[in-house]
């Protein structure tokens, strides 16, 4: 007879609960033992002056969730993912998440980019759906897989990390670190860059047939100014950071003010169409011949110009956050 | 002054790492669950049931416990009794006991205040 199998006493249904699962050799040899405990448990209890029914309540009490019992002697995790596993479980979610997010958002941007279509709260909303989708899906594999491997280990290795850590994996990227000299050159070559590319074109084009002609000329001075204004102070706080040796707190908010600036004024030129000329295409088909329609969405550059500056904005407050605590 | 919760979580610690050597000091004499869970009690070993009954069967399985049903008497009870393996580690687990004694009393003596 297996022994696991029983009358429906709270006992007998406390002994099937932890043993249903420990196979058909350990199972009823568990079963039998437990039953055994119990019931000396039990009569101590009555010993003690408690009646039968009390005294076994109190008896399965102490003993506790039958699960937790039944893993105890299944030798199975009671954890999904053990500390042994979490840190490289951490990491994995975090390069993960860094890779695909982006990713995913860039291809929809460019999707939408290419077929011109949707307004700016459209994208923002397909944008959010897009992040929270990638988000989940990440989260949830890289769980699952993690979970597995902690249960397909066996029991005397589970204290052991899956990758062997060594003073090769420290981070690089240390607060008190010095701001190099090559990030500072590329920043500041391409807000040069981006400077003259703005003067030539709000100067108005010289050849109208060899070149093209995209930004509007006819945007008022003081607009024009604060855009070139806001790359130009970006290159010189960029300077000045190098200069320093590090981000402090006055030149982070000074970056932080620059971006956001730049990005508003350029958001809000693209969205009253003011920016860009409106004869585009005919301009483009003039220079290249042939016709080129080249319909661009200005809600759709407006977009992608929030998402850059929220990541550099970012990117500068996780950097400063980083410099200050590192106590 | 430790709070009384945190000073019981340390003194607990300290013991847990106890048990499997004073189950094989009790168990030179074959015991059945219940009566080893009670002679551990009195020692002043407070474990519980669920983790000493599991404990018992992972020792057997590690070859240091041999088990046997006694059906004797009324009723059948298992019975565990070190086996020699669980001698071997029974002593060797002594002999570390008496070595972090003896090297925690030189520290103790070295610098009887615990100040630098």
């Amino acid at each position: 007879m297996d022994d696991r199998k029983t009358e429906t006493t709270l006992t007998g249904r406390y002994v099937w609960t932890v043993t249903r699962h420990l196979g058909a050799e350990a199972g009823p040899d568990v079963a039998r033992e437990l039953r055994a405990s119990i019931r000396d448990r039990v009569e101590a209890g009555i010993e003690a002056g408690n009646d039968p029914a009390t005294a076994e309540r109190e008896a399965l009490t102490e003993l506790g969730d039958p699960e937790t019992l039944a893993r105890e002697y299944g030798e199975l995790p009671r954890h999904l993912i053990g500390p042994a596993l979490y840190p490289d479980y951490v990491r994995l979610l975090r390069a993960l998440l860094a890779i695909l997010a982006p990713l995913a958002l860039a291809l929809l941007f460019v999707d939408r980019f290419e077929s011109g279509a949707g307004g700016l709260g459209e994208i923002g909303v397909e944008a959010a759906v897009v992040l929270v989708t990638v988000t989940v899906h990440v989260a949830f594999w890289t769980t699952l897989v993690f979970a597995i491997i902690e249960r397909a280990r066996p029991a005397d290795r589970r204290d052991l990390p899956l990758t062997a850590w060594g003073p090769d994996r420290l981070d690089v990227d240390v607060p008190g670190g010095r701001v190099g000299l090559p990030g500072t050159v590329a920043r500041v070559a391409l807000e040069v860059a981006m400077i003259a590319l703005l003067v030539w074109q709000f100067s108005g084009v010289s050849d109208l047939g060899s070149q093209i002609q995209v930004l509007d000329p006819g945007l008022g001075l003081a607009w024009k100014v604060l855009l070139i204004g806001a790359l130009a102070a970006g290159a010189v706080t960029a300077l000045a950071a190098w200069r320093v040796g590090r981000w402090t707190s006055g030149l982070s908010v000074i970056d932080v003010l620059v971006t956001a600036t730049g990005a508003l004024v350029t958001v809000y030129l693209l969205i009253q169409d003011r920016l860009i000329v409106s004869d585009l295409s005919e301009r483009l088909s003039e220079v290249f011949g042939g016709t080129i329609d080249l319909t661009i969405s200005n809600d759709l550059l407006a977009a992608l110009v929030i998402v850059i500056a929220v990541w550099d904005i970012a990117d500068r407050l996780r950097g400063h956050r980083r410099d200050t605590t590192k106590a | 002054m430790l709070d009384d919760e945190r000073w019981a979580g340390h003194v607990q610690e300290l013991r847990r790492g106890t048990v499997v050597l004073a189950c094989l000091a009790i168990l030179g004499r074959p015991h059945y669950g219940y009566a080893l869970l009670e002679t551990l009690e009195k020692a002043g070993f407070s474990v519980d049931g669920n983790t000493l009954y599991p404990l018992l069967r992972r020792l057997e399985k590690q070859g240091l416990l041999t088990s046997e049903w006694n059906t004797d008497e009324a009723r059948p009870r298992k019975f565990y009794k070190v086996g020699p393996d669980g001698e071997e580690l029974r002593d060797a687990l002594m002999g570390e006991w008496r070595a972090l004694d003896g090297s925690i009393r030189a520290l103790m003596e070295e610098d009887p205040d615990g100040r630098p």
